[in-house]
């Protein structure tokens, strides 16, 4: 039996299979562990649940090792930007934790829907190698007390 | 190598043998015998520790759940052997010792047996006939010194949702609550073994920093630790304590 979260994912995917024509794929599951992909012609949006939260990251075809954060990307995309960028959000404060699934996924569907084609365009162009390379750097120099290295 | 999965699929067998190159160091082989320690906390199992000590009786890998017929991992068979010790006080130290060399165990015929320990624990000794009351006071004084000594070893933490899997595969340590019960109490309560032990922490699948989002729990997990001395290793594949 598929957990109780994954009707949300259908619920609130099915709005971008039908605006952009992605499709499913990839989902596995037993339980406790749960991700999914759902795929464009140019790029895969991959959703994971790991502990209570929704980790979505998305790829270009071929490119699955190099993943990225959908909220790093944006941020990455919109450093100079005013109003910034969205963050990323897991409603710890909902109890029911059927209802911070529920928040989570409609917010992650939301966010891509509202982005889509900032994002196509990114994959879309070429040097997605040296990009990704970039958007690491950007966040190891923002943030450098969670990759310290030896 | 040849590891048998359960049902995560294609990808998860990928991953499985990509982090078992890093693993050898830590994991220990799945073919041989661990004892495991589980610590309890609120009724819950939270933390199974897999400890490569002598004995060979306990359950393999570091599950605490009824799994299915355990994978098989041959990963010494390429090995490099070494001269067989011959010598009566050359045995007399293996017995004692235990046969090291590199990273891995040998036997006395010279052929790898198993990896190194990483807390200085020789290997199982079967002894015989005369030699039976040492064993039983070798293993005595062993076990009492095991009471106050946490033995390092491997956590997994993220970033896939296959980290419960792949940990019990490897026979590592891994935060074995549902996430309906998860609270960030017990998780920082998991990650205090896992300072104290001073384990290494290694990543079910790739990690990149482009994919961690820094206001996640994964990314609260990963301060925790760099917090209390741990850096990562070069390729982002591991945690280190220094």
């Amino acid at each position: 039996m598929k957990p109780s979260f994954v009707k949300y994912i259908y619920e609130y995917f099915e709005k971008l299979i039908e605006r952009f024509g992605l499709k499913k794929q990839n989902e596995q599951g037993d339980g406790q562990s749960y991700s999914v992909e759902y795929s464009s012609d140019i790029f895969v949006v991959r959703l994971e649940k790991y502990r209570r939260e929704f980790y979505a990251t998305l790829y270009k075809i071929g490119h699955s090792d190099d993943e990225i954060n959908l909220f790093n990307l944006l941020q990455y995309l919109n450093k100079d930007a005013t109003p910034k960028a969205p963050e990323a959000k897991y409603f710890p404060e909902e109890s029911n934790i059927d209802e911070c699934y529920r928040k989570q996924l409609r917010y992650i569907t939301d966010v891509v829907c509202e982005n889509f084609t900032e994002l196509n365009d990114f994959f879309r162009e070429g040097n997605y190698e040296s990009k990704v390379k970039d958007i690491k750097r950007f966040m190891m120099e923002k943030y450098p007390e969670l990759y310290k290295r030896t | 190598m040849a590891v048998s999965l359960f049902n995560a699929g294609v990808q998860h067998q990928i991953i499985t043998n990509q982090l078992l190159g890093n693993l050898t160091t830590q994991a220990g082989s799945a073919s041989q015998g661990a004892n495991l320690t589980v610590d309890i906390i609120d009724n819950e199992t939270i933390n199974s520790n897999a400890q490569f000590t002598s004995g060979g009786g306990g359950k393999k890998g570091g599950n605490t759940e009824g799994s299915g017929p355990r994978s098989k991992i041959k990963l010494f068979d390429g090995a490099p052997k070494l001269p067989p010790i011959t010598s009566w006080y050359g045995k007399v130290w293996y017995f004692l010792n235990g046969r090291t060399e590199g990273r891995l165990r040998y036997d006395l015929e010279g052929n790898a047996i198993g990896l190194a320990y990483i807390t200085g624990e020789p290997p199982p000794v079967d002894l015989k006939g005369g030699l039976s009351l040492f064993k039983g006071i070798y293993t005595s004084v062993r076990s009492i010194r095991n009471l106050f000594k946490a033995a390092k070893g491997v956590s997994v933490i993220g970033p896939r949702a296959i980290y419960r899997q792949f940990a019990k595969d490897i026979g590592a340590n891994f935060l074995n609550v549902t996430d309906d019960a998860w609270t960030w109490a017990k998780n920082e309560r998991f990650l205090a073994g896992v300072v104290k032990r001073g384990d290494d922490v290694v990543f079910a699948g790739k990690f990149n920093p482009a994919k961690l989002d820094p206001n996640s729990v994964l990314a609260r997990e990963i301060k925790y630790l760099t917090e209390r001395g741990y850096q990562w290793i070069d390729d982002f594949s591991r945690l280190i304590k220094k």
